[in-house]
């Protein structure tokens, strides 16, 4: 489906309804240039899932881990250094037991999983204003209806 | 009197004194190896009813396996031994767990993720085929080996480091072993078997 | 029965005690009063319906000492251990403030006082004739050696393995291997490669570190390690290593906050941390504004990025500009030739409406985008660009920020210090403003040496002999890697 977004607070709005329909073992692709919202859509997320810690940028540290309230641990990361699937299996992330995000997906990971949700961002057009496009991949996603509102 | 380690799958230790096992902790949790290889190791020494300076060898399992746990334990291997100013060995998990088949042909096998398989060869104890990677498809090309889990512990480790003195072996590679990087194979020269 | 701290507002109370003992040789109430507005003056007063005893310290971080400067206990109230009490209470804060030598004078003939405090382990080492006056009475010098924890610290939560030993707030050792080389090569900091590097480094660290204290292992009275925030994997390797070392010679272990301990760094370089401080730390994983009240309880987080780290937007900028990693030095260089009022790019989280909600947050993405549709927007339309000015005014933009909010947070809450923390510090052009700007604002800023600035393991030990010398109980072996670690957790026990 495809969606606008007009400000980053919308963006964060966006990824907060995300968060309502995620659950364990699920992964999230966000896919989209340099200042995109990637970050700001996760912090939404986050919020949804009410994870602890601030939501930042994983680019340093490749992956941050937070625990949620009441449900499964939020994985963060920033795949645009990871050279190969191996690298991504190095940072040991417990796939089946949290809800990973992302950012700067690359195409290796096709070979590694059966479901992913793809979130494609574009910023090409005026200043703030997202063109987002999500598409799910695997059974998982199959029969999934997406309620966003605006 | 030597103590192992090992976080190539859960978190354990064991204390050896020659060949007689004195304890041995294991965690099986595949996720808590930084949570636990402190109790792991300081139970497996009250256990055996010894203290550190009692050690005179720390076994380290070298892996192969998944490298996040697997870094704890040798980390803590080193640290143990450079505290204590004794020596530490590496085992290989495959090789430690090929050990105890020391008859026939024994193909080890331990999963390495992404559908794949960390494999190793054994004739009589001896080894034909060195550590690699290896898909579930290419395994059926090793003809007339039995297939044996190569999930393996401190215990094993220490087993075999046991055997391995006896036997002179060279083993003062202590690096963690991660075979999909291309300038990390065994090398195939050394014998590992007997 | 209760012993607290003494405010002006005890001086009559003190006062009555102070003349009913010493009379003609009593101290006057302005010199008491000083005393209790000093800094570096610690005094205590007992209690029991009014005030029955009091103590006071004064210490000299620079030269880790400290010199009892008085003790009295009321007549009606001698001889039932009172001043025991007091007397213990002065070593116990002498011992947290890091001093090795406790001095004190006594009249030659006051045999109680000398006695009690021969018996907590004072020797006399000099006679000081005609002292007292007016009675012209002799002083004893005493001193009590006071053994301060020899710790070790291990730091590996990113991309370097640092293991450091301090004394106390004395700097023993500092070993660092920084494993950035190899790091250039994969574009940033890559988990497996830092985690592998740590491995490989951390015998000859701990063995530097050892040689440049002049130490053997079982002369570390303590393990430190930083259990977060950063890399999970790396700061695994080091609980891995640090756990291993404690146990080797059963010894206690500290899991401490590596953020909190970019502010223990500042004991190392004089031997106390003038608090309250506001902390700015900055470097590529972190960048995080504190107010430190007490260095182990009251350690607050004002703000902090909600995107980028500070480094990290130097890393994506220099990408943007075709610039090798890391970022920072590489922006420098470009940025020597360029001009930084150029190219007016957004301070992140500056404007009015970011004012309450967001004050002393950072968000250094927006200025990322800007910087990055400015340079995209130049290649389109196939105009000249300036990559020296727009590394220049990438770079003021973040310094700006960085030192507006900082500042703004010492006057916001009345705290006149500002230390710097963290590999950014490296930034030469940060030094210089941030110098600029507080004096300007009449604010004391503290930048340690840069050894001390980047992550290392000196940081670490400092904040575990700060918990042991506040007498804080160890940590107990379970602790695991926590890679968001809030500030406001010191110590994970």
């Amino acid at each position: 489906m495809k969606l606008t977004i007009n400000t980053p607070e919308a963006m964060e709005a966006f990824g907060l309804r995300l968060a309502d329909n995620l659950q364990s073992g699920d992964l999230v692709l966000l896919s989209g240039q340099l200042g995109a919202g990637k970050t700001t859509m996760t912090r939404g997320i986050g919020a949804g899932l009410e994870a602890i810690g601030t939501i930042q940028s994983p680019t340093f540290v490749l992956a941050r881990t937070h625990r949620t309230k009441n449900g499964p641990k939020l994985v963060h990361v920033d795949a645009y250094r990871l050279a190969s699937a191996m690298e991504l299996d190095d940072l040991d992330i417990d796939f089946a037991n949290s809800i990973v995000v992302v950012e700067w997906p690359r195409d290796f990971l096709g070979d590694s999983f059966e479901n992913w949700l793809l979130v494609e961002i574009d910023r090409s057009s005026q200043e703030d204003i997202r063109e987002l496009v999500i598409t799910g991949h695997g059974p998982r996603w199959q029969e999934v209806q997406f309620d966003f509102g605006n | 009197m030597i103590l192992a380690i090992d976080t190539s799958a859960g978190t354990s230790a064991a204390v050896f004194d020659g060949g007689n096992r004195l304890s041995f902790v294991n965690f099986d949790d595949r996720f808590g190896h930084a949570e636990n290889i402190g109790l792991a190791i300081q139970g497996a020494l009250e256990d055996a009813g010894i203290v550190p300076a009692d050690l005179t060898l720390v076994a380290i399992g070298r892996g192969p396996a998944p490298y996040t746990g697997l870094r704890v334990g040798v980390a803590a291997g080193i640290a143990m031994s450079t505290a204590l100013d004794i020596p530490a060995c590496g085992v290989i998990t495959l090789n430690a767990v090929a050990r105890k088949h020391p008859v026939g042909k024994i193909l080890v096998v331990a999963d390495a993720k992404r559908k794949e398989l960390f494999i190793a060869g054994f004739q009589d104890g001896e080894q034909v085929i060195p550590p690699s990677v290896s898909t579930h498809q290419d395994l059926e090309n090793h003809h007339g080996f039995q297939q044996v889990s190569g999930e393996c512990d401190a215990s094993l480790i220490g087993e075999y480091a046991v055997w391995a003195a006896d036997q002179k072996l060279d083993l003062t590679d202590t690096s963690a072993l991660y075979l999909r990087s291309p300038d990390v194979t065994p090398s195939p020269g050394k014998r590992v078997t007997g | 029965m209760e012993i607290r701290e003494l405010t002006t507002a005890d001086l009559p109370a003190l006062m009555e005690i102070e003349s009913e003992l010493f009379s003609s040789e009593a101290w006057k109430e302005n010199s008491f009063r000083s005393e209790l507005e000093g800094s570096f003056t610690y005094y205590f007063g007992a209690f029991d319906g009014g005030l029955i005893g009091y103590a006071g310290l004064h210490s000299v971080p620079a030269s880790f000492t400290s010199d009892i400067q008085t003790l009295a206990v009321a007549t009606a109230h001698q001889g039932q251990g009172l001043g025991r009490t007091l007397a213990k209470k002065l070593i116990a804060k002498a011992f947290a403030l890091g001093s090795e030598t406790l001095f004190l004078e006594v009249r030659v003939d006051n045999q109680l006082a000398i006695n009690l405090y021969i018996s907590l382990g004072f020797e006399q080492i000099d006679i000081r004739k005609n002292y007292y006056q007016p009675s012209g009475t002799d002083a004893m010098v005493m001193k009590l050696a006071l053994e301060q924890p020899i710790v070790l610290g291990v730091e590996s939560s990113c991309d370097e393995t640092g293991i450091g030993i301090v004394k106390g707030n004395r700097l023993l050792a500092n070993a660092l291997h920084s494993s950035m080389d190899e790091h250039a090569k994969f574009g940033g900091v890559v988990p497996e490669v830092a985690a592998r590097a740590h491995l490989e480094a951390l015998q000859p660290t701990i063995a530097q570190a050892l040689k440049e204290a002049n130490l053997r292992m079982n002369q570390i009275d303590a393990i430190a390690v930083a259990n977060g925030p950063g890399l999970a994997g790396a700061l695994m390797v080091g609980i891995g290593a640090a756990k291993a070392l404690a146990i080797a010679h059963n010894k206690p272990i500290y899991a401490v906050n590596h953020l909190v301990g970019h502010v223990g760094a500042d004991v190392l370089e004089n031997g106390t941390v003038s608090l309250p401080t506001i902390a700015l730390l900055v470097s590529g994983g972190h960048t995080s504004l504190l107010l430190v009240r007490d260095l182990l309880d009251d350690v607050e987080l004002l703000g902090e990025t909600i995107d980028d780290a500070a480094g990290e937007a130097f890393d994506k900028v220099a990408r943007v500009l075709g610039l090798p990693y890391p970022g920072g030095p590489q922006i420098d260089k470009l940025a020597e030739t360029g001009n930084p009022k150029a190219i007016r790019f957004p301070r992140g989280l500056s404007l009015p409406k970011d004012m309450e909600a967001r004050r002393f947050d950072f968000s250094f993405s927006g200025l990322k985008t800007a910087v990055a549709r400015h340079v995209e927007k130049a290649v389109d339309d196939e105009l000249e660009l300036s990559k020296p000015d727009v590394a220049a005014s990438f770079r003021e933009a973040v310094v700006d920020v960085l030192l507006t909010k900082a500042i703004n947070a010492c006057e916001v809450h009345g705290v006149k210090r500002l230390l710097l923390g963290g590999g950014v510090v490296a930034n030469a052009r940060l030094r210089q403003v941030a110098k600029i700007r507080c004096d300007e604002a009449d604010i004391e800023l503290r930048i340690p040496r840069f050894s001390l600035c980047t992550d290392n393991g000196a940081m670490i030990a400092s904040i575990g002999a700060q918990l042991i010398m506040a007498g804080r109980p160890p940590s107990s072996l379970g602790f695991g890697a926590e890679s968001t670690l809030e500030v406001t957790k010191i110590q994970t026990l």
